[in-house]
């Protein structure tokens, strides 16, 4: 008796699998799952004046969206800690806030700087989208991620000046394509309102007539890259074939 | 001779700025922080970012001759 009724129903999976499996894979969702990795080292002024609180406005424009968060802040933005996070977690967007190199997102422990994200773990992120403000990463960190797999990368490929004359300016043009993402626009959407932001808050300081500050708005500008796919976006997309297969712990 | 033109720009610059408060720090780049006259200083020795300060003015003073072009 209850062979048949377990015949039954492995038949009846059956049918609805073949008849509706087109129907079930057209079914998407959106996941809003945010790493902020945000460092901020004693004495230390592009962290400690600019990006850490760079990124506390980032925060609350992701909590008015709607995302959900995981926020390391200084020692916790170790190394071993983001990777436990990311492996852990099922992130689809990471941002970075801190120093970069050319194949380094920084880290801090015990207030030392620490390579949170390199060439050697790159792999965090496939799968993902990216972003950073920070410099140079760009140039080989953010290929190097796509290559691997990322679906798109927000960097700097020359180094990030900040004057702190202008700090609203310089933070409202670094935010911007973040805002844009967290909303949901696309890399290429956002990236374009990065410029437009960038462009905008360089003439108002040249007006002001601080030609050094003027200068770095402008090379910030024209050093921030997008990479990977443009037409992604930061939220995770699924098909709800990801639901059914999906194993509970 | 773009070299020269940065600081003189950031001489006027400097000039802007109170006494006081030209030996604060007034701009970071990676873990690198300047006081008004040490950017001066970064741009006479050309160390990288003096270098690269000299390229992001130059700019600057190219939009700024496109702009007044009629």
């Amino acid at each position: 008796m209850s062979k048949i009724v377990v015949s039954k129903l492995v038949a009846s999976n059956v049918l609805i699998s073949t008849s509706s499996i087109s129907k079930i894979r057209k079914l998407w969702y959106t996941s809003k799952n945010l790493l902020i990795i945000r460092p901020k080292f004693p004495n230390d002024y592009y962290t400690g004046w600019f990006s850490f609180q760079a990124a506390e406005l980032v925060k609350n424009k992701a909590v008015a969206e709607g995302w959900n968060i995981t926020d390391l802040q200084m020692n916790d933005a170790n190394r071993n800690k983001v990777t436990q996070t990311i492996n852990v977690g099922s992130y689809d967007f990471i941002l970075h806030y801190d120093h970069g190199g050319d194949f380094v997102m920084c880290g801090q422990n015990n207030n030392q700087f620490e390579n949170a994200i390199d060439n050697l773990n790159v792999d965090l992120l496939v799968g993902k989208a990216a972003s950073t403000v920070s410099c140079d990463t760009a140039t080989g960190l953010g290929p190097l991620a796509v290559a691997n797999g990322t679906r798109a990368y927000l960097g700097y490929h020359e180094p990030h000046w900040v004057f702190f004359a202008c700090t609203n300016q310089f933070t409202e043009a670094a935010n911007a394509a973040n805002y844009a993402l967290l909303e949901g626009k696309t890399f290429q959407e956002a990236y374009n309102i990065a410029i437009v932001k960038h462009t905008e808050m360089y003439n108002q300081i040249l007006a002001g007539n601080d030609v050094p500050a003027a200068a770095a708005m402008m090379g910030n500008r024209d050093c921030l890259t997008l990479l990977g796919d443009p037409t992604a976006k930061a939220t995770g997309k699924h098909s709800t074939l990801d639901l059914l297969h999906a194993k509970t712990p | 001779m773009t070299k020269q033109i940065a600081i003189d720009e950031v001489n006027e610059w400097i000039k802007t700025i109170p006494v006081a408060k030209r030996t604060q720090v007034v701009a970071a780049v990676g873990t690198k922080s300047f006081t008004a006259e040490e950017i001066v200083k970064e741009i006479e020795a050309d160390t990288e970012y003096g270098k690269n300060l000299v390229k992001m003015i130059s700019k600057v003073r190219m939009d700024l001759t496109k702009k007044k072009e009629p």
